[in-house]
């Protein structure tokens, strides 16, 4: 199975946000793995190891920043993370969510076709003049680049157990082989497309169901997409998912054909395997991983370039405007607050209250606050304070 | 057909053609849920001030009484397509439905609710029908916009305004696409009154469910109704509000959160008692994701609070070792915070009446002296 999993890079403490002309500035921040994407790559993996396969993670943002916090993916026991594709390109800057998925979901459609072409070259060469010499030749190549599951072609010492195999053994014939590869074919057209419910940054959720959305109208199909996911579970043999998900008070469960696209909630935790036919899981396998993630930039993606970035985006974003804490803000032992009710007062042409007793004075100058405590006009916000007005 | 390419965002839509609020109403338990009536509220204003009609959208399976409802709470229009097939929340056949009206209609503005189900509704349906989208809004105001890039002006635009990471507000606007796709957060607008005389000004049309005979990639197994809780925080006047900072003391050693826990049955009792206010323990997301074993069957996802969680309005909400994330906050519009946590930037403080920097362990015990200490209220 080939499972795309969606990991998007984002700033470490939100806090710190760097923008230039209203375009958060990714390459200024530190970056970590959206923690909603990181179940996502769980959820891939617990697919992976279900039915075999391929996991690719797709991320999108400066490949310098991202490819220091996509390697440990490769690395740490529970994920899988077969390859990396990070969509670098300063023309998809300033992407609202709608450029976003239109930019993630031609990716998501350039690496279905990637792993489908191989496939096609190997039919087209059987069904050709070519001999079974090339044919192996070309598949080996293809293997090696981790573009074709074992089940296709591998080197197994003293085992002949691939379709490739079979027609150089003559186990096979051409005709037969030729079948088989359309069934392989088929198998990687059922991808699975994976993300976290939503980023920690951009907060929308948005992106999922969207690129779900992009890859349809590119595939001319209508790839259904399930957000929220916490239970996860794949038939080996028909690929097809079931899925539970809560909307509300309700628990929906869901059975999808391939490919689709599922979101998972944090809540979401991989239920142990108890039993799996391990041969047909290694089948699935491909030889490695390509442990150097991959730069693609906007134009391998055969996109519209007007719909790309910036210009590509439908909705347009005010600068952000503080919302700053609330009128009359307290804070306990620090705030000074009005001992009795005082007159309105205007200190260098700007007026201040009246104000009643226990009202705070902290907006005052520094001068005025001083001159009032010293008259035992302000006093600091006391715990007996607290108490009395809390819940009066 | 949905699949067919869409024409380019470069394509100019003609904005004149688009008119009227659409506002898709969920139910709850056999009545409009309490945020579909606040979402009427919101619509009824961005429909008044752009001189349009509210049309309340109602797609279910026996919706009796509920268009009724709909226009008592604001809408002038109420489009309900009543099918069996829309049962079961089955998203893809959602979002079939409402493309097919929306081609057939072409409206100014579709606003959803910003839960779950809402969400993925707005986003997928926003790239189908070739629009932009603006996710978690608490107001909505419509203005002319002048945008300096195209150097172009665009009347009556639905200005969009949501929080922006943490402590700040964006105002976003879909100024040449039609149309306007926005979700709002429940809580940030108070329903309008209910007045039955609207009905008589007012039109239900009933369409039929379109594409009937269409089969999905993806098929509704089963729908569980999850028991309902038995924590009340959405009608507790004062909520007391656990995060992780329980786990810690200011000086970062760790601490049993059951003291926490205890600590605030403590104030609850006392707040009961002596004030008669219904008061409620919940938990931030963080807390009630990290299955702290000493909570075990005392904090579940029943407590959790935030645009995640429960929703809350209540009279006080008493925050201890709660950072305040934007989501969390999101959650909660209580007309007093009274907030406690070590860090003196944690969000909370910022967006508290009632700001402590200081040690929970240390300020609770004081708290419910001073409380205890003051004067019965007769």
């Amino acid at each position: 199975m080939l499972i795309i999993a969606l990991v998007k890079g984002v700033p470490a403490r939100t806090a710190k946000v760097v923008r230039v002309d209203n375009i958060v500035q990714r390459d200024a921040m530190e970056m970590v793995v959206n923690p909603n994407d990181e179940t996502a790559v769980q959820a891939a993996d617990y697919l992976k190891r279900r039915v075999g396969g391929k996991i690719v993670t797709l991320s999108m943002g400066p490949d310098a920043r991202l490819k220091p916090i996509l390697t440990p993916l490769y690395g740490a026991e529970a994920t899988g993370v077969d390859e990396e594709i990070i969509l670098s390109d300063p023309k998809l800057a300033g992407s609202d969510t709608v450029a976003t998925s239109y930019a993630v979901g031609h990716a998501v459609f350039k690496i279905y076709e990637k792993h489908v072409a191989p496939f096609d070259e190997l039919i087209e060469l059987i069904s050709g003049t070519a001999s079974i010499q090339q044919i192996e030749a070309k598949a080996r190549e293809l293997y090696d680049q981790n573009m074709l599951p074992n089940k296709v072609y591998n080197e197994e010492p003293g085992t002949r157990t691939s379709i490739i195999g079979h027609l150089v053994e003559g186990n096979l014939s051409r005709e037969e082989a030729a079948v088989r590869l359309r069934n392989e074919r088929a198998n990687v057209t059922k991808f699975v497309i994976v993300a976290g419910i939503r980023t920690t940054d951009g907060e929308t959720g948005s992106v999922g169901p969207q690129v779900a959305e992009v890859v349809s109208q590119k595939m001319g199909i209508e790839l259904p997409h399930a957000t929220y996911v916490e239970e996860l579970d794949v038939d080996p043999d028909s690929l097809r998912i079931h899925a539970g998900r809560r909307i509300g008070r309700m628990i929906q469960r869901l059975e999808i054909e391939a490919p689709c696209l599922m979101t998972f909630a944090p809540e979401y935790v991989p239920k142990k395997i108890q039993s799996v036919d391990f041969n047909r899981v290694i089948e699935n396998y491909y030889k490695g991983k390509v442990k150097e993630p991959m730069k693609w930039t906007a134009d391998i993606l055969a996109a519209d370039p007007a719909r790309l970035g910036f210009a590509g985006s439908a909705v347009i974003v005010g600068p952000a405007i503080l919302m700053g804490a609330p009128s009359g803000q307290k804070t306990l032992d620090k705030s000074l607050v009005f001992t009795r009710a005082a007159d309105k007062m205007t200190i260098e042409g700007k007026d201040y209250g009246p104000f009643k007793a226990g009202d705070v004075a902290d907006a005052l100058p520094q001068a005025t606050k001083d001159e009032l405590v010293a008259k035992g006009a302000l006093t600091p916000f006391s715990m007996k304070m607290l108490g009395e007005e809390l819940l009066a | 057909m949905s699949t067919a390419a869409p024409a380019t965002t470069s394509a100019k839509v003609n904005l004149a053609e688009y008119r009227d609020v659409w506002v898709f109403l969920q139910r709850s338990d056999g009545r409009l849920s309490n945020d579909s009536l606040e979402l009427l509220a919101a619509g009824r204003k961005v429909a008044d001030q752009v001189g349009q009609k509210l049309v309340g959208l109602l797609l279910g399976s026996n919706l009796r009484g509920l268009p009724e409802e709909a226009i008592d709470y604001g809408a002038d229009v109420v489009l309900a397509v009543d099918d069996p097939a829309l049962r079961t929340f089955h998203t893809m056949r959602i979002i079939d439905t409402l493309e097919s009206m929306i081609l057939k209609r072409k409206p100014y503005a579709i606003i959803f609710l910003a839960t779950e189900f809402g969400r993925e509704l707005a986003a997928r349906l926003a790239y189908r029908v070739n629009s932009g989208l603006a996710t978690d809004n608490v107001d909505f105001e419509v203005q002319d916009y002048f945008n300096p890039k195209f150097n172009e002006m665009f009347p009556k635009t639905m200005t969009q305004v949501r929080p922006d990471f943490g402590s700040r507000v964006a105002k976003i606007w879909t100024p040449r696409h039609r149309p306007q796709v926005a979700t709002l957060k429940p809580g940030s607008f108070p329903p309008l009154q209910r007045d039955p005389s609207r009905r008589a000004r007012s039109k239900i049309e009933k369409l039929p469910l379109p594409r009937p005979g269409k089969s999905y990639a993806l098929t509704v197994k089963e729908l569980v109704d999850l028991p309902k809780s038995n924590v009340d925080l959405e009608h507790a006047s004062v909520v007391i509000g656990l995060g992780l900072g329980i786990l810690r003391g200011a000086d970062g050693s760790p601490r049993n959160p059951i003291e926490a826990y205890k600590l605030a049955t403590e104030l609850k009792e006392l707040i009961e008692r002596k004030w008669g206010l219904k008061t409620e323990i919940g938990a931030s997301r963080g807390l009630v994701m990290a299955n702290v074993r000493a909570l075990e069957g005392i904090i579940n996802r029943d407590h959790e609070l935030g645009q995640t969680g429960t929703l809350i309005s209540p009279d006080l909400y008493i925050a201890l070792g709660v950072s305040g994330s934007a989501p969390h906050r999101a959650g909660i519009r209580a007309k007093k915070i009274l907030a406690v946590n070590p860090d003196a930037n944690a969000p909370i403080l910022l967006a508290a009446t009632y700001s402590v920097v200081g040690d929970l362990y240390e300020f609770v015990p004081k708290l419910i002296d001073t409380l205890e200490a003051l004067p019965d209220k007769d």
